[in-house]
């Protein structure tokens, strides 16, 4: 177990490394550099040989692979270069808003939890009866809502019109998280419901369900000490895909609602062109990811003693 | 008891292809507006009146008008066109360009196959609307920019599909057979491999129509797909996104168009995999035993 946990740390690095190098590709591929960004920026006309060795001071007339070693040297130190925009420094400022999406997406994935699993659970035991058509009717119109859509009808119905939460979010708080997260738990909920139904209804399936029910154990009783165990992997797995797409959803989401996160960070920095601040919630986003995936992968071994991830290998 | 059952198969199948034929029907009729949807305008889309600007729906304005005295109704069809006609393009470029590379990678394999699905193995441990974002913005906005946007972080799942179908066929006694009776690789690849492996990749693709429809909205949405003179649906909310308090119709109007859309095709996508997809038969669990004896 250890050796198979010090094998996918070690496979992370190759996996940053392509990260962090389509970042910085990225960057150049805009075509614009910070000097071209100056310029622009003060108004000014420079020559073109001021212009060169102002580029020769930053390093941007060393070979791209070179000029890439220098910025993950800098990246490693804290360092992910100045905004454009405001000339203030990228990465505190990314920092100062990750936690604001982190307890954001938090909240959607437990608003997700809760409110897919008993009726992906209860779908599956009463399939096709009425209550299994309802469910799979709710889940399948959750799913063609595009999730900005489903922003602004809550801000409409619940804000607008019923006033019980504040149009844009004032604070980082519960409150105010209240309608983003459940935006975002809507579009995921209808998703993972159709997966958990099935997983549920795969393992009903099983011999071992109707052997214990022929040895009169209650339904109830299997349905939690076995099925529901059986399935975590399976959900857990699932849940942990999805993550992408609600990394994705966030920058909507939070836009509408002026959630004061790195989404709307994002979405900003896009419309103005502000390179440094979009690379940066790129590769963060990606390592995000990445690393949540990782944590699944290991989380397995622990769920299901079935799943031996140390002999993978032979 | 035999008849019985077979009766009630028969049934069953019959019912899941009376679904299929009806929800085709239906992509047609969309679609028919779509093409049609100049025709289909009571109003001119683009025609401006101050004297009509914000009037509620009514019988004249069945959506109401927009700020600028424009007819919703017309915008909303003409924006349906827009959203639905590069989703589709977009669905067909991924499909076509992820199943080639698919099948040529499986079918080839060595270090062209290696180096093709190392590529997609990157792009799929992206979160995909994240980096659709920021291509999108690299490519300066436009609707263009947002499909090739969204077709660079899609592909890989065609790929992938096209490529497993096509390792497992590789190695079937006809395409052996095929072989001794001196075909060339070409003609096994588009007579043999393709039309055996389309059947997962359609029923992938027709899925992804929807949900390529929602995202390139949304990119829309945020500014990175079509730009404001044209009529897009995902533009059109995220215009009229301040003026939601007072007049709600300019958002809503335009958002009820893309969830019927939407709507209609992911009902096509799931008749179509009910009807093609092996796994749809998981739904019975009596075929479950059955199920695994097919797919060993």
């Amino acid at each position: 177990m250890r050796r198979y946990v010090i094998k996918r740390l070690l496979q992370l690095i190759p996996i940053l490394l392509v990260i962090t190098f389509l970042s910085f590709a990225m960057m150049r591929l805009a075509g614009s550099d910070a000097v071209l960004q100056k310029m622009e920026n003060t108004g000014m006309a420079l020559s073109a040989e001021v212009m060169e060795k102002a580029r020769m001071e930053l390093g941007l007339d060393k070979p791209f692979l070179t000029q890439y070693g220098v910025w993950l040297g800098k990246l490693l130190h804290g360092d992910m270069g100045t905004s454009y925009i405001s000339g203030r420094e990228v990465f505190p400022v990314f920092l100062s808003k990750l936690p604001a999406t982190l307890l954001l997406t938090a909240v959607s994935i437990a608003l997700t939890v809760v409110i897919s699993v008993p009726l992906g659970v209860l779908a599956a035991v009463k399939q096709n009866r009425f209550t299994d058509y309802l469910i799979r009717l709710c889940g399948f119109l959750g799913n063609s809502m595009p999730n900005f859509f489903t922003a602004l009808l809550f801000m409409y119905f619940f804000s607008i019109r019923l006033k019980l939460f504040p149009v844009i979010a004032v604070d980082v708080g519960i409150k105010s998280a209240a309608l983003p997260a459940l935006t975002l738990a809507v579009a995921m909920s209808a998703k993972y419901l159709r997966q958990v139904r099935i997983a549920v209804l795969d393992e009903l399936s099983k011999d071992y369900v109707a052997g214990a029910q022929a040895r009169g154990i209650p339904f109830s009783v299997i349905l939690t000490k076995s099925i529901l165990r059986a399935s975590l992997v399976t959900m857990i797995t699932l849940l942990s895909l999805s993550v992408g797409s609600l990394l994705g959803g966030t920058a909507i989401v939070e836009s509408i609602f002026l959630w004061d996160g790195v989404g709307r960070l994002a979405v900003d920095a896009i419309n103005m062109r502000d390179y440094p601040m979009i690379q940066a919630y790129v590769m963060w986003m990606a390592i995000i990811y990445v690393c949540v995936n990782l944590v699944t992968d290991l989380s397995y071994g622990f769920l299901d003693p079935r799943i031996r991830l140390g002999d993978r290998e032979g | 008891m035999e008849v019985a059952g077979a009766r009630k198969k028969k049934a069953w199948k019959d019912r899941r292809k009376c679904r299929l034929v009806l929800f085709l029907f239906l992509t047609f009729a969309l679609l028919f507006v779509v093409i049609f949807a100049e025709r289909f305008c009571p109003y001119d889309p683009n025609l401006q009146d101050m004297s009509r600007s914000l009037q509620p729906p009514s019988l004249a304005h069945p959506a109401g008008t927009d700020r600028f005295g424009r007819d919703m109704l017309s915008r909303i069809l003409i924006g349906l066109k827009t959203s639905v006609a590069s989703a589709l393009t977009l669905v067909v470029i991924i499909t076509v360009t992820g199943t080639a590379a698919g099948v040529i990678c499986g079918f080839c394999g060595g270090i062209l196959d290696s180096a093709v699905m190392r590529m997609a193995d990157v792009c799929l441990a992206f979160p995909g609307l994240v980096i659709a974002m920021a291509i999108a913005a690299l490519l300066n906005g436009g609707i263009t920019s947002a499909v090739i946007a969204l077709a660079a972080v899609s592909w890989p799942k065609y790929a992938r599909i096209a490529r497993s179908r096509t390792l497992t066929l590789k190695s079937a006694d006809f395409i052996a057979a095929a072989r001794l009776a001196g075909s060339s690789s070409a003609q096994i690849i588009l007579g043999h491999i393709l039309p055996n492996s389309l059947g997962p990749i359609l029923v992938t693709a027709v899925l992804d129509i929807g949900a390529m429809l929602m995202e390139l909205a949304g990119l829309s949405f945020l500014g990175l797909g079509a730009q404001p003179p044209t009529a897009e649906l995902g533009n059109m909310m995220s215009g009229g996104r301040s003026m939601l308090q007072t007049y709600p119709w300019v958002v809503i109007g335009p958002g009820i168009g893309i969830f019927i859309a939407v709507v209609i095709f992911n009902l096509l996508g799931d008749a179509v995999g009910e009807c093609l997809d092996p796994r749809g038969r998981q739904e019975k669990p009596g075929n479950y035993i059955n199920r695994k004896g097919e797919n060993p």
